[in-house]
């Protein structure tokens, strides 16, 4: 399993569907391997996510796998807080 | 030797069982959403007429509130899950404006809770017309 690990200085919220696609073309986009499973780690001094971020990072993936069994299998989204790895869960087929 | 006038009335016996089933559903189904939309009061009414205003009486304290502001995009994810019984009563343009509010609502608190959020006040009275417009969808005008 591949992991990538995201940067977001010192930012501690993160949200807008466009700033979602940004952090995919910036640090995920080079990185992913669609035949491995690959496993997204936001830092612990992120303590809340839009939904619309959420969306807007996951965007191409799960375009490109087409169907939510297929993302599952591919891309898991990790967060150490527990609060956030919730919303990141709600978040993507919301 | 069976006849066509045979065959014929075995169709006309399969396509009245099939039209009564089709009926018999579409009235226990309608039904169905009916009271469900008779219970949306008990359904919502804790969360929006309870919950919601208490949250939003710490948030107008303080916009800033990475807990309050948290718990309140709960509360209307909450509503936006509980909201499928638009989807399934036929609803589907209160739905769809319900889960892009909420979607909305969910952006503006994450903002104005930011280390640097460029005009709280102006965020503030936008979630403000944002959850009215939720209020308005749910109790019809009545209350917001």
């Amino acid at each position: 399993m591949k992991t990538i690990k995201l940067k977001f200085g010192t930012l501690t919220r993160l949200a807008g569907n466009p700033y979602g696609r940004k952090t995919y073309k910036e640090q995920i986009e080079d990185k992913i391997d669609f035949n491995d499973q690959t496993k997204i780690v936001f830092p612990e001094t992120i303590n809340g996510i839009s939904i619309s971020f959420i969306q807007g990072l996951m965007d191409e993936p799960v375009k490109l796998l087409g169907s939510k069994k297929e993302f599952e299998k591919k891309i898991i989204l990790y967060s150490p807080i527990e609060k956030v790895q919730k919303k990141i869960d709600e978040s993507i087929w919301f | 030797m069976i006849e066509l006038s045979d065959i014929l009335s075995g169709l006309s016996i399969i396509i009245s069982v099939c039209v009564a089933s089709v009926t018999w559903y579409k009235k226990s189904r309608n039904k169905r959403l009916d009271n469900q939309f008779s219970h949306r009061s008990a359904i919502f009414d804790s969360i929006l007429l309870n919950e919601v205003p208490d949250l939003l009486s710490c948030f107008l304290d303080d916009f800033s509130n990475v807990e309050v502001c948290d718990q309140l995009t709960e509360k209307f994810i909450r509503v936006k899950q509980m909201s499928v019984i638009y989807y399934l009563g036929d609803k589907l343009d209160d739905y769809y404006e319900l889960k892009n509010l909420v979607v909305q609502i969910d952006e503006q608190l994450i903002n104005i809770s930011s280390d640097d959020p460029h005009d709280k006040d102006d965020l503030s009275d936008s979630i403000i017309q944002n959850i009215k417009k939720v209020y308005r969808i749910i109790y019809n005008d009545s209350i917001a």
